[in-house]
């Protein structure tokens, strides 16, 4: 009977936990930390498709690197559209305190340290914002898992977001967002955005999501803005990962460079 | 002038052998710049179009950049001219970039009051939307090293170039021909900066060894003609100098300091400037996004002046005499709104707190559509003659301009 005893309880206690749902901070901890680069390079497409079906074209090349969990430094070489070609744009992520951010104006032949307004200032007048397109930090929201869906036919986690605290609300310029993460890969599938006065207004969509060098990434999403009718759509192309980039990259120095390679 | 153009040619046709697939870009602008106050001749100083053409290239740790301005112009700038704006090779090794080549280097945290943006010269007369008109590029070589987070940076420039400013006779006094430093290795400028950063402060420290870009003026009185002569002439400067700047979100601090030592090291020369301090306090603040609030205050203080001493040096000479402010103090509010993602407005004011004498710049930019825009402004000098931005008058005026970059 004491045999039946130690065999029975640890498929009771395994069975258990698997059947007792994630939380949705679980959730999003797997979407945030699932990430296994050390160091990334990527060129950026960015179409802005106004509501009479005007159209903007911006061209980025983008560098990251990784240097801790919350610890990371970004660069980026705006190449179009021609008049802000040669703007490079340094972003130094710190655990403990604001971001560093320096902007290369070759019109000023300067670099610039600049301010942030927030995370929710627009990124090179897109429907994009600064949140958008960062690391998200998980200690900014409050996660609730509000139920389980289908998207296109895949399983998907269903979470909700509440800021923190209203100098997060107002930092990032949304008072929700809502989440759907797909069961398998913890990829994030469509968000939708609530503005400060509680209303949705921007709906993001991931279209593709490929897998290089073993590490998920969704190359290819729109974000609507559902008030003005504009699309902007982000595309990654050629994306490397772990390929060691220097630390003499991520430099001031680097940020008037003429050809970047 | 055709030497310098006859060098860029040289220089371009070596370039474009030596790496290869050359990336061209540049852009093609129409402009107006309507001359503000009556007394000037042409109702435009100028009416024309701009090509600038910018040619860059790689080759493993190399890489060259030019940048050349096609002018053709009507009005007080009139004519056809090739302008060369910038030249340079740059070496990328791990630790060290080497820029050798006419270019632009500027130190300091501040666009228009840098007390230690001693480098590169301004050219009054030309204030407009682009640097490359105002501020005149030095041929020069600059190495940059980062060790450990701290930047290292020196600078040789082997000739010396002054400011542009206008030299005004009157039917009392006559502006003789200026009297530059001779072209040879002692009077060559050079310099070095440390910078990094300390809790979140970006700070450096900078000297530089080189000349006044404003000239001293000698007085003398011509007995036969009846007139007071002035003869502009340039003297060595050491600049030592500091500077930091934080940001908390969405509000930011700066500070500069300059201790600037002159050849007048007891002040006892009448026509050198004393040695001097110069230091800013500045604010950011960017309330929205779409705006940005700069508030800079900026204190020059003559050191080692002496009013009785000037008085009498001046008295000998029997010229009326022309003591120099022992304080002077400027206001700089700079404004940036961004009412749209395509529509932009800068507003400067930089002013004389004692002599109230100031410069305007109000800037309107509108993206018609990708690398289009239409840029309209208004460049205004006020005060009273005599005072440095009073003496500008002249130079005010209006601008238009549609810009196509490509």
């Amino acid at each position: 009977m004491k045999k039946f005893y130690f065999v029975l309880l640890p498929i009771l206690i395994f069975s258990f936990f698997k059947a007792y749902p994630e939380t949705g901070r679980e959730i999003m901890e797997k979407v945030v930390n699932k990430e296994t680069w050390n160091d990334m390079t990527a060129d950026l497409y960015l179409t802005i498709v106004d509501s009479k079906g005007g159209k903007r074209e911006r061209e980025i090349k983008s560098f990251m690197k990784k240097y801790s969990a919350d610890e990371t430094k970004m660069l980026m070489f705006f190449l179009k559209p021609a008049d802000v070609r040669g703007t490079s744009f340094l972003i130094v992520e710190h655990k403990d305190r604001d971001d560093d951010r320096y902007l290369y104006l070759p019109a000023l032949r300067r670099v610039k340290r600049i301010l942030a307004s927030g995370k929710g200032g627009s990124f090179m007048a897109s429907d994009f914002s600064y949140y958008d397109i960062g690391k998200p930090k998980l200690e900014d929201f409050k996660y609730n898992l509000i139920g389980e869906e289908k998207l296109d036919g895949v399983p998907c986690y269903v979470i909700e977001c509440l800021p923190v605290s209203p100098q997060i609300e107002k930092d990032t310029g949304y008072s929700k967002i809502v989440r759907w993460v797909r069961k398998d890969n913890y990829m994030i599938l469509k968000s939708d955005y609530y503005s400060r006065d509680g209303k949705k207004f921007k709906v993001l969509d991931v279209e593709k999501i490929e897998e290089i060098q073993n590490v998920l990434f969704a190359t290819v999403m729109t974000m609507k803005d559902i008030i003005s009718n504009r699309i902007s759509r982000m595309e990654f192309r050629n994306i490397k990962v772990n390929t060691g980039l220097k630390d003499s990259l991520f430099s001031e120095t680097s940020l008037d460079r003429i050809n970047i390679e | 002038m055709r030497k310098l153009k006859f060098i860029i040619l040289l220089f371009l046709i070596f370039s474009l052998n030596l790496f290869s697939q050359p990336d061209i870009s540049g852009y093609l602008k129409f402009l107006s710049y309507l001359n503000i106050y009556g007394e000037n001749k042409y109702l435009f100083e100028r009416n024309g179009t701009r090509l600038q053409l910018k040619l860059s290239a790689s080759s493993g740790k190399a890489s060259f950049f030019t940048s050349v301005n096609i002018d053709a112009y009507k009005g007080s700038k009139e004519g056809l001219g090739i302008n060369p704006v910038e030249f340079y090779i740059d070496l990328n090794l791990d630790f060290l970039k080497l820029r050798v080549g006419r270019q632009f280097v500027f130190w300091g945290k501040n666009e228009w009051n840098s007390p230690t943006d001693v480098i590169i010269p301004w050219d009054y007369e030309n204030i407009s939307s682009e640097i490359e008109d105002y501020r005149i590029p030095q041929t020069m070589i600059q190495g940059t090293g980062e060790f450990k987070g701290v930047r290292i940076q020196g600078i040789f420039n082997p000739v010396f170039t002054p400011n542009v400013i206008s030299f005004q006779s009157t039917p009392f006094l006559q502006f003789e021909k200026e009297e530059l430093p001779e072209k040879k290795i002692s009077n060559s400028e050079f310099g070095g900066k440390i910078a990094f950063n300390k809790k979140g402060w970006d700070i450096s420290l900078s000297f530089w060894d080189g000349f006044e870009k404003f000239p001293s003026i000698y007085f003398s009185f011509d007995p036969l003609q009846r007139i007071l002569k002035g003869t502009p002439k340039y003297h060595r400067l050491r600049m030592l100098g500091f500077d930091m700047e934080k940001t908390w979100g969405s509000y930011g601090l700066k500070g500069e300091f300059s201790y600037n030592r002159t050849e007048d090291k007891d002040g006892k020369n009448i026509f050198i400037k004393n040695p001097h301090l110069k230091y800013l306090f500045g604010f950011d603040w960017l309330p929205t996004e779409k705006l940005n609030l700069q508030i800079q205050y900026l204190r020059e203080e003559l050191l080692k002046l002496n009013i009785e001493t000037e008085n009498q040096e001046w008295m000998k000479l029997q010229i009326p005499p022309k003591i120099p402010e022992k304080v002077t103090d400027y206001g700089v509010i700079i404004t940036r709104w961004n009412p749209s993602d395509f529509v932009s407005f800068q507003l400067v004011n930089v002013r004389n707190l004692k002599s109230k004498d100031w410069l305007g710049l109000l800037l309107g930019s509108y993206e018609v559509q990708d690398a289009l825009k239409l840029i309209g402004g208004l460049v205004l000098f006020e005060g009273k003659k005599g005072t440095t931005f009073g003496n500008l008058k002249d130079s005010s005026r209006f601008f238009l301009e549609l810009k196509y970059s490509f």
